[in-house]
């Protein structure tokens, strides 16, 4: 029974880098929705060259994997004069990337919404930009959220990458104990658990909110 | 070190990992389909005790991230099986595409309408015949688009491998950084030789998907 013993010595160590994972997720999302939110209404806008200038920035942060991303801001950052830690080089990273992912969600919410409405709010004689902000966003915004809490998971899940540059939420806890125990496996099993938990728990909870919306 | 001759060497020296890459991609997403297929059919599977199992294996799966898995495999099973980077991001990476790809399959069987089954019955087939001529071929259709929007996913998930040393793109590029390269150039040839392979499987995946939207009706 030692490996237990050993777990309640590491895991207020671990609980510790789980707030930090759970910080930069909160940090990660309150940019990256409404960065998403952005770039899907720039996707559409009427102007040619602003629609491929996003749809081309949308494109790329889909195409390169995350780690890419942090490493050239990470490393990057600093060849061209700009300084910023490693908890904000994550954000920043990790928002632009969950920027690009949920514009598509953003995207395919606001071009679901009828063209009838549309014509219904300017037949009322609203101007365009108030049939967009009071008719079409605010249904376009109902079938949202549930995709976009299943992306709060994958956000989550993803800021184990800051183990990477050193930031120490969870993962970076748990390796640092196994360097020093040399015992990596039951620590980063712990972790594992830990995350595991959290994931199916609230994945349930979406499926759960999500057939709610549907009924 | 910004000359025209150095950023060649870049291109060629994090080029070498490009074939990394697409082997582990390659090689995690097939082998992962095999196993995800006896996944799928246990986890639709009326008995309780035999759909336990699949669904504890997709959750816990799917449930830790991929970084953990891979250090879980090359730190932790170190102790016990030493193994060489890639193996052991072969075994991670294959290990969570079967469970990803399992559950595709999954909504891929529940999704055939289930009037296909009954006429399928009506007609006298036994339900080994139901399954593997009625139902699994629709199912593969309805399957398909996610499973190739997975690929990228996959490719993607694969410069996660570099973390524990496995030389693909991202390990060359920052082996050259470490050297002195300019790191905006190197991660940026990088990114590059990510889109090269992701941006051409994405239009297929969406090809795939209009494709399929043609050919059959999801209830």
């Amino acid at each position: 029974m030692t490996f237990l013993e050993n777990w309640a010595e590491w895991l207020p160590h671990l609980l510790q880098g789980l707030g930090t994972s759970l910080l930069l997720t909160l940090c990660v999302a309150g940019i990256g929705f409404p960065l998403g939110l952005a770039l899907a209404l720039l996707s559409i806008a009427p102007v040619r060259i602003v629609r491929v200038l996003s749809i081309a920035f949308i494109e790329v942060f889909r195409g390169i994997p995350l780690l890419v991303v942090i490493f050239f801001a990470y490393f990057g950052f600093p060849d061209i004069g700009l300084v910023i830690s490693a908890f904000a080089t994550i954000v920043v990273a990790h928002s632009l990337n969950l920027g690009a992912y949920s514009s598509e969600v953003f995207r395919a919410g606001i071009l679901h919404v009828g063209a009838g409405q549309r014509e219904a709010a300017s037949s009322l004689g609203l101007t365009p930009w108030h049939a967009f902000s009071r008719v079409v966003l605010p249904q376009a915004l109902r079938a949202v959220p549930g995709p976009l809490m299943s992306f709060l998971i994958m956000v989550f899940q993803s800021t184990s990458l800051a183990f990477a540059i050193g930031v120490g939420e969870m993962t970076s806890q748990a390796f640092s104990i196994g360097s020093m125990t040399f015992d990596y496996l039951s620590v980063l099993v712990l972790a594992g658990i830990i995350y595991a938990v959290l994931c199916i728990a609230s994945a349930r909870i979406v499926a759960r909110f999500e057939a709610k919306m549907r009924a | 070190m910004n000359t025209e001759a150095d950023i060649s060497t870049l291109f060629q020296v994090i080029g070498t990992g490009l074939v990394v890459t697409i082997v582990m991609t390659v090689v995690s997403f097939c082998v992962g389909a095999v196993i995800a297929v006896p996944v799928a059919l246990m986890r639709t599977s009326r008995t309780w005790l035999v759909r336990a199992p699949a669904t504890a294996f997709i959750d816990v799966v799917r449930g830790i991230p991929t970084l953990v898995w891979l250090l879980i495999i090359f730190y932790g099973l170190g102790n016990i099986v030493s193994l060489d980077p890639l193996p052991a991001a072969l075994i991670g990476l294959t290990l969570i595409s079967s469970a990803y790809l399992a559950e595709n399959f999954r909504a891929g069987i529940e999704n055939v309408h289930t009037g296909q089954k009954e006429a399928a019955a009506a007609l006298g087939l036994s339900s080994a015949h139901q399954f593997w001529r009625v139902i699994a071929p629709q199912a593969v259709n309805i399957a398909m688009p996610p499973s190739a929007s997975y690929a990228v996913a996959l490719l993607k998930d694969t410069a996660i491998a570099a973390i524990i040393g496995v030389t693909d793109i991202i390990f060359f590029a920052q082996q050259e950084v470490a050297r002195g390269a300019p790191a905006v150039t190197a991660f940026l040839i990088a990114g590059g030789f990510y889109l090269i392979v992701s941006v051409p499987l994405s239009y297929f995946s969406r090809f795939v998907d209009h494709k399929i939207r043609e050919k059959v009706v999801v209830v």
